[in-house]
């Protein structure tokens, strides 16, 4: 920790500090996540994770506790493993060959890395939204009743259509595509498809909401619209989100933690983060010296 | 000089024509600061635009004269013919042409030569080393003195680079066009044969006729001296054939594709497609073998087996449609997978993501995802192996048999059209006769056929790209 004190005193530019952060980086074997990462009501909790593409390590044990109906915020460089970390919380990293996960990973008590475990109800509880918006190939109504038909939620039409309903009005997407719920979900702005693929995860009714740079395709007031969708979402479900824009994490979470070379830096109260923040390299960054 | 020494000559011509180009614009570049300042285009263009002027309009020219001569020095021979042989009719003329033609290069003429045809003979040879002596010179001359324009204009401020990338773009033009032509010719040869063909069947009779028998008599007292021209038997065994190798294609092939593209380890993968894609390459002939050696066979002992087993006394023809459309199937397979592979392949991941974050099964997001968001061009590869299949002639040639049956029953033997057209129109045949020209009109409406399959195979992936994108 000196060490980096020492160096930041003679640092004037940002690709000094990021060299700098590196070095340290690798002479400290093990970083201590700094902050407040664990708390007692936890939905998601994570300890000792590692994660392995081939034999490149991207993930350096990190701990981590989602608490139950709050919004964590995950910022980083580019690369510090943040989404990746995201990936294996409803085990999306499945679908690469080459990726392995260690560590403990549980979902309210239950290890969500169990052999034995069966990814489909796992995924089920825990939904995603990504990055691009993906809608599929089908109508606004399908899209929505994909989930739903997968997972055998209902027996009867009505009860789809209820569904599609509000999934639809939580994702705030209801009035503007009510009247053209057969035209293709393709057809949708980006801003709307990024509703549209809301809508869709909270239609299987997940607790656990994870939402990977959900509006980096989107423009500024596509942004705010899902942004504003986060905190009602909040609600009723737990959100883990990564995110490259602060302003959106400072905007939309609770917690905010910090990756930096796919080390967990720094977990604490948003406004903490953003104000006052414990580690040096959470502060560099928060305030635009790198990254 | 002959025309393999001629083309070398100039070959050697434009490359000098190149060089002295080149040479000349280097001359005349200011090269006292870095590079060729005062230049316009860099050395080779100037190199290459006096290489074009040396070389195109000489070998066109060249190309023109072979083309023409033959005919021009024909004329020229008819009229130092004696008047009565002047006068025979167009056919007979042909034949005493060829004569003197045989006559010219030394080849054993069965009887005597009369006497004119001997001194016409060596007019001809005579004809023939004038033209091509001059042929040469005229070429040679075009190249050099071309050559030499363009070098004298050869200058600084010269737009050399522009010059030849408009040169080339011409060439390139040309190209494109020779095949269009050649498309089009086609078309209109196959349309004129075919209207002279219905000047003797009517059309209805052809396209609508059930019976197909392409017996014509030569003499009046024949017997069978009508023919059949219904070429319902053929389409319909066209279909036959064509549907059974769909039927073992597309689902093999698809799930084949959809094995590879999801499932399939990188290394598995890496080995299996080009195998996969060997198929595509055994020539239809050997196909053929097969279809007749083994499969057919195989078909008609097994099916005598199971029907005597029955207690049935049917008898199965050992060429059959079902042993053709299986083997057809087998090959096609290739294009079915291959291409589904691809647009398999092209659907993107982000799609694969979002199903299986809904915690949807491969299985799952592969039939409601995967499938109908590649169908598009799933669709095109399924026509493309149809028109494939439709078009194909070895293997039904040798494994389904020449019979033009009319049936629906795959154990029968059937025949296609492809292989009337085949059977028309090998060995010696009178082109007057409407069973002769009956093949260009199974070839119009086979053209016909796939161009409307065509069609409807692009309306169709056109909509959906459509409703998807």
């Amino acid at each position: 920790m000196e060490a980096i004190a020492e160096k930041k005193t003679d640092i004037t530019e940002n690709r000094e500090i990021e060299v700098t952060g590196e070095s340290v980086i690798k002479d400290v074997e093990s970083i201590e996540t700094v902050g407040l990462p664990f708390v007692d009501n936890a939905k998601m909790s994570m300890r000792d994770v590692n994660v392995f593409y081939g034999d490149k390590q991207a993930i350096f044990n990190v701990g981590l506790d989602i608490g139950k109906h709050e919004v964590v915020a995950m910022i980083g460089p580019s690369g510090c493993g943040k989404s990746t970390f995201l990936r294996c919380l409803n085990r999306m990293n499945d679908t690469i060959d080459i990726c392995r996960v260690d560590g403990s990973l549980q979902l309210e008590g239950q290890d969500i890395y169990d052999p034995k475990l069966d990814v489909v109800p796992l995924r089920a509880r825990v939904g995603m939204v990504f990055q691009k918006p993906n809608p599929f190939p089908k109508s606004i109504y399908d899209n929505v009743a994909y989930g739903p038909r997968v997972h055998g939620l209902v027996s009867r039409r009505s009860e789809l259509d209820e569904i599609v309903e509000t999934s639809l009005q939580k994702a705030g997407l209801w009035e503007e595509v009510k009247d053209r719920l057969q035209a293709p979900g393709t057809g949708l702005s980006g801003g709307q498809q990024q509703r549209l693929c809301i809508a869709r995860t909270i239609a299987v009714s997940p607790e656990v909401i994870l939402m990977d740079e959900p509006c980096s395709a989107l423009d500024p007031i596509a942004t705010a619209k899902i942004e504003e969708l986060i905190a009602e979402l909040s609600e009723n479900f737990t959100i883990a989100i990564v995110t490259h824009s602060m302003q959106q994490a400072a905007r939309v979470s609770n917690r905010t933690a910090y990756f930096h070379l796919g080390k967990l830096i720094e977990v604490n109260d948003t406004e903490k983060v953003f104000t006052n923040p414990d580690h040096d390299l959470t502060e560099a960054y928060i305030t635009g010296r790198f990254g | 000089m002959d025309t393999s020494t001629l083309l070398a000559t100039l070959m050697i011509l434009i490359a000098v024509a190149y060089v002295l180009g080149r040479g000349r614009s280097i001359a005349l570049a200011d090269t006292s600061g870095r590079g060729y300042a005062n230049l316009n285009s860099l050395p080779f263009y100037y190199g290459m635009l006096t290489a074009l002027w040396c070389g195109i309009p000489s070998l066109v020219l060249v190309g023109a004269w072979l083309m023409f001569d033959a005919t021009i020095i024909d004329q020229l021979l008819i009229q130092q013919l004696p008047d009565d042989i002047r006068s025979l009719p167009a056919a007979e003329l042909g034949l005493v042409l060829n004569t003197i033609n045989n006559i010219a290069e030394g080849n054993m003429v069965g009887s005597e030569p009369a006497p004119y045809m001997a001194a016409a003979a060596d007019t001809l040879n005579r004809l023939r080393t004038t033209s091509q002596m001059a042929m040469t010179v005229a070429a040679v001359t075009c190249g050099m003195l071309l050559a030499i324009f363009a070098w004298i204009r050869i200058n600084p401020a010269q737009k050399a680079r522009l010059q030849v990338e408009t040169a080339f773009k011409l060439i390139l033009l040309a190209c494109s066009m020779i095949a269009i032509f050649t498309t089009v010719g086609i078309v209109f040869s196959v349309i004129f044969e075919s209207l002279r063909f219905f000047q003797s069947v009517p059309v209805f009779d052809f396209l609508f006729g059930l019976h197909w028998s392409p017996q014509m008599a030569i003499r009046a007292d024949q017997v069978g001296s009508s023919g059949a021209f219904g070429a319902i038997p053929l389409f319909a065994g066209t279909m036959l054939i064509s549907v059974i190798a769909l039927i073992v294609a597309v689902p093999t092939g698809l799930m084949a594709a959809i094995y590879l593209s999801e499932y399939a380890s990188a290394r598995v993968r890496s080995m299996v497609k080009p195998l996969l894609e060997v198929l595509a390459g055994i020539p239809t002939v050997v196909y053929g073998f097969f279809a007749a050696l083994t499969v057919a066979p195989f078909i008609r002992d097994s099916g005598a087996w199971t029907f005597e087993f029955l207690g049935l006394q049917m008898a199965i023809s050992s060429e059959s449609a079902l042993a053709a459309g299986l083997v057809m199937g087998v090959m096609i397979i290739p294009f079915v997978s291959s291409l589904s592979d691809d647009v398999i392949n092209a659907v993107p991941q982000s799609l694969r993501d979002g199903s299986f974050g809904l915690g949807a099964t491969q299985s799952e997001t592969i039939k409601q995802v995967v499938i109908p968001a590649a169908l598009p061009g799933i669709v095109g590869g399924v026509l493309l192996a149809a028109s494939r299949a439709i078009g194909e002639t070895m293997i039904v040639v040798m494994a389904a048999g020449l019979a033009a049956n009319l049936t629906a029953n795959p154990l029968e033997s059937v025949t296609t059209v492809t292989v009337q057209i085949v059977t028309l129109l090998v060995g010696d045949q009178e082109f007057d006769s409407p069973k002769t020209l009956a093949a260009f009109a199974l070839g119009l409406m086979l053209f016909v056929v796939t161009l409307a399959l065509n069609y409807f195979a692009l309306h169709v992936v056109k909509k959906y790209r459509e409703q998807y994108e």
